[in-house]
């Protein structure tokens, strides 16, 4: 069955066929691909979903940054920063990193795993579409890691007493943001609530 | 969502293109990327971390979780992940992570202690740590694999393993002599006192001393040994003769030893001997060819 797309470079309205698998529509006028849901949305959301769950176990286990001070040598990981901040009685701030850095996070990657796993089964419709939902509401928290990082530049502008070296979990925890950005970008939410049929088009 | 308006006239519309897209399964690449890049972090933790060993401490005093650093020979070893307090309260269990390296340092007969700043009057020690705070320092023993130890509460006096004889002098009182003292022969230190106890009988000392394998020689089933501290003051006709050792024997105390006649016959190590209050005159005129 023929379905009408527009085209989402040049805005032309223009027909097109069932796809066979493999194959790509372009725009019949400005030659960019066109589809009507985005392309090869659940493959790419999790492999870059899983991606992320597997940077996200190293993120939270190894160091974020390893300080020397005067010949005293501290790793410290996410959770110690944490529990740091709890310590000192920043309970705000210690809840918004955890939250935003390991809750959040956590949340996102396990929901649309969920998501993809489970699109083409008829049982799970309603509650699908709270895991989106869930989704929806964590997803400006996460933006929030850009003030983590920020607390990362100041612990290393310390640099003239203590030296400072990025640990294995500071690369992870920076992988994990750039793969559930790009699998959050590559979801396409109307997958969440089209029927199998309309989902052959994605 | 189509148009169900123009979905009825859908001749009016172009046609889209369509292409064979072999790009399609790039994207795996990017988790096949991202376990091997886990991979490669656990295979760097585990190649550079050895095994947890779990050292007890009556004090624990001045370690710190996460900071306090191992050390042998000058270098780091491992550091001190956590501390916990034993069950009845009495002691600490400090738990060490071990580099790779170090594993052979987790067997049996490995003894932990932990390095402070010491003023004393064998000479000053640890001052490193006034900085960056104390530490633990190990001497490797060569027993079976175990990861249980406990920890001395002072330094041995022997950190490495220093090849000599061990001998234990008696004496009925200690005088000022005490862990660390020295031994002398003519005047040269050759070994130091381990430590002493009081015998079973309740009357006299066990004094464990050390001799350096290289001066062992000297030792003979003959072999005088005395107090060497303090001062030695002797009146005569010929006026007031002071002598001591050394100053450090004056103030620290100390053993002086000498084999009258030459060594007939050499010691067994934990050989006994007597420790005498003082020498006698002939012990010390013929000195030996050394």
């Amino acid at each position: 069955m023929e379905t009408l797309v527009a085209c989402n470079t040049c805005g032309l309205v223009q027909r097109m066929e069932p796809l066979p698998p493999g194959a790509v529509a372009l725009c019949a006028r400005c030659n960019f691909a066109i589809s009507s849901r985005k392309p090869y949305s659940r493959m790419r959301t999790g492999a870059f979903a899983l991606a992320a769950l597997l940077l996200y176990f190293p993120a939270n286990y190894f160091p974020i940054v390893t300080t020397y001070y005067w010949g005293a040598h501290q790793a410290t990981t996410i959770f110690d920063g944490i529990r740091g901040l709890f310590q000192q009685g920043s309970y705000f701030v210690g809840g918004l990193v955890f939250t935003t850095s390991i809750l959040t996070p956590a949340l996102k990657i396990l929901g649309l795993l969920f998501l993809v796993a489970t699109l083409n089964s008829g049982r799970w419709k309603k509650f699908r579409t709270y895991v989106y939902k869930i989704i929806q509401i964590v997803d400006p928290w996460n933006m929030l890691e850009v003030t983590l990082l920020a607390i990362l530049v100041s612990v290393a502008e310390l640099g003239k007493v203590a030296t400072v070296h990025p640990g294995a979990g500071v690369f992870s925890f920076a992988g994990v943001v750039v793969c559930t950005l790009l699998a959050t970008i590559t979801f396409d939410p109307r997958l969440v609530w089209d029927t199998p049929e309309e989902k052959s088009h994605a | 969502m189509p148009d169900p308006n123009a979905a009825q006239r859908p001749s009016e519309l172009p046609q889209a293109k369509v292409r064979t897209s072999r790009l399609r399964y790039w994207v795996w690449l990017v988790p096949i990327g991202v376990a091997g890049l886990v991979g490669y972090y656990l295979y760097d933790y585990f190649a550079a971390h050895g095994p947890t060993i779990t050292i007890v401490f009556d004090e624990a005093k001045g370690l710190t979780a996460n900071q306090s650093d191992l050390r042998y020979r000058g270098a780091k070893l491992g550091s001190v992940k956590s501390m916990e307090l034993s069950k009845d309260r009495r002691h600490m269990f400090v738990k060490v992570e071990l580099d790779k390296s170090a594993e052979s340092i987790a067997v049996e007969g490995s003894e932990f202690w932990i390095v402070r700043p010491e003023v004393s009057t064998s000479g000053i020690r640890g001052l490193k740590t006034i900085v960056s705070g104390e530490y633990l320092q190990v001497k490797p023993g060569h027993g079976k694999r175990t990861d249980h130890f406990t920890g001395l509460e002072e330094p041995p006096i022997l950190t490495d393993d220093q090849q000599g004889v061990q001998l234990t002098l008696v004496t009925d009182k200690i005088s000022s002599l005490g862990r660390g003292s020295p031994i002398y022969y003519h005047d040269i230190q050759v070994g130091q006192v381990l430590h002493y106890e009081l015998a079973q009988d309740g009357q006299n000392m066990h004094v464990q001393i050390f001799i350096h394998k290289k001066y062992a020689h000297l030792l003979g089933t003959n072999s005088k040994f005395w107090k060497a501290g303090g001062l030695n003051v002797r009146m005569s006709l010929a006026g007031i003769q002071m002598s001591a050792e050394t100053i450090q024997s004056l103030i620290q105390g100390g053993v002086a030893f000498s084999t009258p006649g030459g060594v007939k016959e050499p010691v067994k190590p934990g050989a006994v001997f007597r420790l005498h209050e003082s020498s006698l005159p002939e012990w010390t005129e013929k000195p030996l060819p050394v």
